[in-house]
C-alpha cells in the first residue's frame, strides 16, 4: 500500500474504503467487485404481498460459480407446486458483445428449451425484483455520481445516484452503500412519475468471511405491491461440480 | 390390492431415507361443450394425479399414477403414468421402466418426437404428458464436456390410439368394410425399438443428431379380399428415422430447426394392397420472439414430403402448414392470454384455440377457452373451462 495513505488510515482513522471510493463510480464498482466467493448456493423464498394483504410464495434453489469474470448459474423452483421442477440454466458472460446462454426445464414439456431475450427489465416470477435488479446490471450501463454521506441503521454510507445510460425502466436511483463493508442497504428507484419502489436490505451477516443480505424487501410505492425475500442456507466457496452448470443436469429434473 | 401398495411404500421408505419422500399432484376438472347445434359436452372429465417420488444420493424413484373420470368417453380408469427409477453416476445416469419421452426441438409438432406414442382419443384436448403414452424402457446418458450421448432400448411395441365408436372425435370411415384385428409385432427381443442421439449445447448454439429403429406406431390399412368379399387388416411396419436439431438465439428470438429423415415409412394408397412403402422427409422452422411485457411469439413452418411419389398414394406429395402462438402475461403473471393456432395449408383444416388462465391462489388456476376447428372436427368447435389445483 502506498505510504501516504498508510499514515492517513493511522493518524486520521480513515477507513479503506474512505480512500479508495473516490468517485460515484469508483464505489459502484467496489460494490460489483465485493468478494462473493468462487460459488455460491442458497434457498430463497420469495413473499409477494399485493395492496390487499393477499400472499402468493415462490421458493427457488440457487446455485451459481464463477469462471473467471463469467458465471454460470442453476435455480431450481420449488414452489408453487404447478411450476416445481422447472429448472433455469444460464451462462452470463462479462463481454457485453457475446449474448448470455439460457435454457429452460419445464417438466410437463419434459425436455429443455433454449430461450433469448434482453429480458432485464422483466419482473422476475411476478415478484418486484426485476432481472436488473437482482444484479444482472453491469456498473458502466449508468452514470453514477456521489451525491451526500448518510447514517443508516446507525452506519455510515455513501449516497449514489446512479441514472441510465440508456433507455431504462428507471429514469434514476439513489443507492445507499455501507462505507465500511461495501454493501448496499437501500435503493430508492425513481421513474417518470417520482420515486416508484424502495428496497430495504436487512439482517446482513458475515458468512465464510463474506457479507451477505438475508433479507431484501422491495415495495413499489406506486401500485402498493411488495416483495418481501428471505435467504438461507446461504454458502460459499463449496465444491460445486461443474457438470451441475449444463444442459443435461437440467434435464435431469431434479438437484442431487 | 392394498398389499401390493403397501409393499410398495414400504420398499419406498426402506431404500430411501424418509425426509427425501415427497408425494404431489394435482386434481382437475375439464369440460366442454359444443357451440353449434344442441350445445352437447364433447368433454367432461376429472382427474387426479399422484405423483410420488424418493431420492437417496444417487438413486431415486417416481412413480405417477392418473386417476381418470371420463364422462364422455363413459371411462374410468387408474392408470399408471410413469414409473421409473433412477441412478446419476457422475459422467452417466440410467432410468429404468415406465417413463415419457418428448423430443425434438419443434413446439407441439412432431418431427423426431416419436419415441412415444400418441394417445389421440381426444385429440388436442389433453394435456401434453397425457397425450404422450408412457413406454416401459432402459435410457441412458453418458454426460459429455458440452453436450450428451443418450440411448433408449423399448423391448415392446405399443401402437398410438385413435378414437373410435361414439367419440366425439372419431373421423367417419368408410362404411361395409370389414376391418380385421390388427396385426402388430410379435414381442419378441428382436422386435425391440433402439434410439441414440448425440447433443451438443454451446455457447450460442445447439444441434443434435438421432437416429431411431423403431415401429410406425400409426397403422397402414392392407385390403385383403377374401371369397370376394373386402377387408382391411391394420398392420405396423418397422421404420427408420434419422434427425437432425438445430437452435440459436440471437437478441431476442430463437431460431429453432428440425429435420427427420424416416426410411420405410408405409402410405395407404389405391393400388392392389392398399399399401405403399416410401422415403419420407418431415422438417420444420420456427422462430421465437421472446419481447418486453411477458410476451412470447412463437412462429413455426413446417413441410412434409414424400420421396419417389406415386400417385395412387392417398396423401399429398409435399404437405405444408404452419403454426402461430402467442402468449402475454398479466398482472404480475395471475393472467395468462394464449392463442395457439395450427394450419395446415394443403387441406385448409386446423384449428385455433384462444384462452384465458388466471391464478385465484398459487394452488387453484381457473382458464376459459374457445376451440375453433376449421374442417375435419368442424362440428366440434367449443367453449370449454378447466380448474386445476395443484398441492
Amino acid at each position: 500500500m502506498h505510504a501516504g495513505k498508510m499514515f492517513l488510515i493511522l493518524f486520521f482513522g480513515l477507513s479503506f474504503a474512505d480512500l479508495m471510493a473516490q468517485t460515484g463510480r469508483d464505489i459502484m464498482a467496489m460494490v460489483d467487485e465485493r468478494e462473493d466467493g468462487e460459488t455460491r448456493s442458497s434457498v430463497i423464498e420469495m413473499t409477494l404481498i399485493n395492496k390487499n394483504g393477499r400472499t402468493r410464495v415462490r421458493n427457488v434453489i440457487s446455485y451459481q460459480k464463477d469462471y473467471g469474470k463469467d458465471k454460470k448459474s442453476l435455480m431450481y423452483f420449488t414452489k408453487p407446486e404447478d411450476v416445481k421442477g422447472t429448472g433455469f440454466l444460464s451462462w452470463e458472460y462479462e463481454d457485453q458483445d457475446k449474448e448470455d446462454d439460457k435454457w429452460l426445464y419445464m417438466p410437463a414439456l419434459r425436455k429443455e428449451r433454449r430461450i433469448s431475450g434482453s429480458s432485464d427489465k422483466e419482473y422476475f416470477m411476478g415478484t418486484d425484483f426485476t432481472y436488473d435488479d437482482m444484479g444482472d446490471r453491469n456498473v458502466d450501463e449508468d452514470i453514477h455520481k456521489l451525491v451526500a454521506e448518510e447514517e443508516i441503521s446507525g452506519f455510515d454510507c455513501w449516497v449514489v445516484e446512479s441514472i441510465p445510460k440508456d433507455e431504462s425502466e428507471y429514469s434514476s436511483k439513489k443507492v445507499w452503500v455501507r462505507k465500511d463493508i461495501a454493501v448496499v442497504v437501500k435503493v430508492d428507484y425513481y421513474n417518470k412519475v417520482g420515486l416508484m419502489k424502495t428496497l430495504n436490505c436487512m439482517d446482513i451477516v458475515e458468512i465464510d468471511g463474506i457479507w451477505s443480505v438475508r433479507k431484501m424487501i422491495m415495495e413499489n410505492i406506486q401500485t402498493k405491491h411488495k416483495t418481501i425475500m428471505e435467504i438461507s442456507d446461504i454458502r460459499f466457496n463449496e465444491s460445486i461440480q461443474d457438470t451441475l452448470f449444463t444442459v443435461s443436469a437440467l434435464k435431469t429434473g431434479r438437484i442431487r | 390390492m392394498k398389499k401390493a401398495v403397501l409393499a410398495i411404500i414400504t420398499f419406498i421408505f426402506t431404500v430411501f431415507s424418509i425426509n427425501a419422500v415427497e408425494l404431489d399432484g394435482f386434481a382437475d376438472c375439464y369440460s366442454s361443450v359444443g357451440i353449434k347445434k344442441d350445445n352437447d359436452f364433447i368433454g367432461l372429465r376429472s382427474r387426479m394425479r399422484f405423483n410420488l417420488s424418493a431420492d437417496n444420493d444417487r438413486s431415486y424413484f417416481y412413480g405417477s399414477l392418473n386417476c381418470v373420470d371420463n364422462q364422455v368417453l363413459s371411462e374410468k380408469e387408474i392408470t399408471l403414468q410413469e414409473l421409473y427409477i433412477g441412478y446419476s453416476g457422475e459422467l452417466w445416469d440410467i432410468r429404468i421402466g415406465r417413463q415419457i419421452y418428448i423430443w425434438g426441438k419443434a413446439d407441439g409438432v412432431r418431427i423426431t418426437d416419436l419415441i412415444c406414442p400418441a394417445d389421440y382419443t381426444e385429440y388436442n384436448t389433453r394435456d401434453l404428458d397425457d397425450v404422450r403414452m408412457p413406454v416401459e424402457s432402459v435410457k441412458m446418458r453418458y454426460f459429455l464436456p458440452s453436450g450428451e450421448v443418450e440411448f433408449i432400448w423399448i423391448p415392446l411395441f405399443k401402437s398410438s390410439l385413435y378414437p373410435e365408436g361414439k367419440n366425439p372425435w372419431t373421423v367417419a370411415g368408410i362404411d361395409d368394410v370389414v376391418v380385421n384385428d390388427p396385426v402388430e409385432p410379435e414381442k419378441k427381443l428382436e422386435n425391440s425399438e433402439i434410439a441414440g442421439k448425440l447433443s451438443f449445447y454451446l455457447s450460442g448454439f445447439d444441434f443434435a443428431l438421432s437416429a431411431f429403429h423403431t415401429w410406425d406406431d400409426e397403422p397402414v390399412y392392407r385390403k385383403v379380399r377374401r371369397n370376394g368379399v373386402l377387408s382391411l387388416t391394420p398392420e405396423y411396419h418397422r421404420l427408420e428415422s434419422f434427425g437432425v436439431e438445430l437452435s440459436k438465439p440471437f437478441s431476442d428470438f430463437v431460431l429453432r430447426s428440425e429435420t427427420a429423415c424416416l426410411i420405410g415409412k408405409y402410405f395407404a394408397s389405391s393400388d392392389k394392397s392398399g399399401v405403399t412403402e416410401k422415403n419420407y422427409i418431415k422438417s420444420l422452422a420456427g422462430l421465437d420472439w421472446y419481447g418486453e411485457g411477458n410476451v412470447v411469439i412463437l412462429i413455426q413452418g413446417g413441410i412434409d414430403y414424400i420421396i419417389d411419389y406415386e400417385k395412387t398414394i392417398s396423401n399429398d406429395e409435399i404437405v405444408f402448414y404452419t403454426t402461430f402462438n402467442i402468449t402475454k402475461k398479466l398482472f404480475r403473471e395471475l393472467l395468462e392470454l394464449k392463442n395457439m393456432l395450427y394450419y395446415d395449408f394443403n387441406n385448409e383444416d386446423g384449428y385455433n384455440s384462444v384462452s384465458a388462465e388466471y391464478s385465484l391462489t398459487d394452488d387453484f388456476h381457473f382458464s376459459l377457452g374457445v376451440n375453433n376447428y376449421f374442417k375435419t372436427y368442424e362440428k366440434n368447435n367449443m367453449i370449454w373451462v378447466k380448474t386445476k389445483y395443484s398441492y
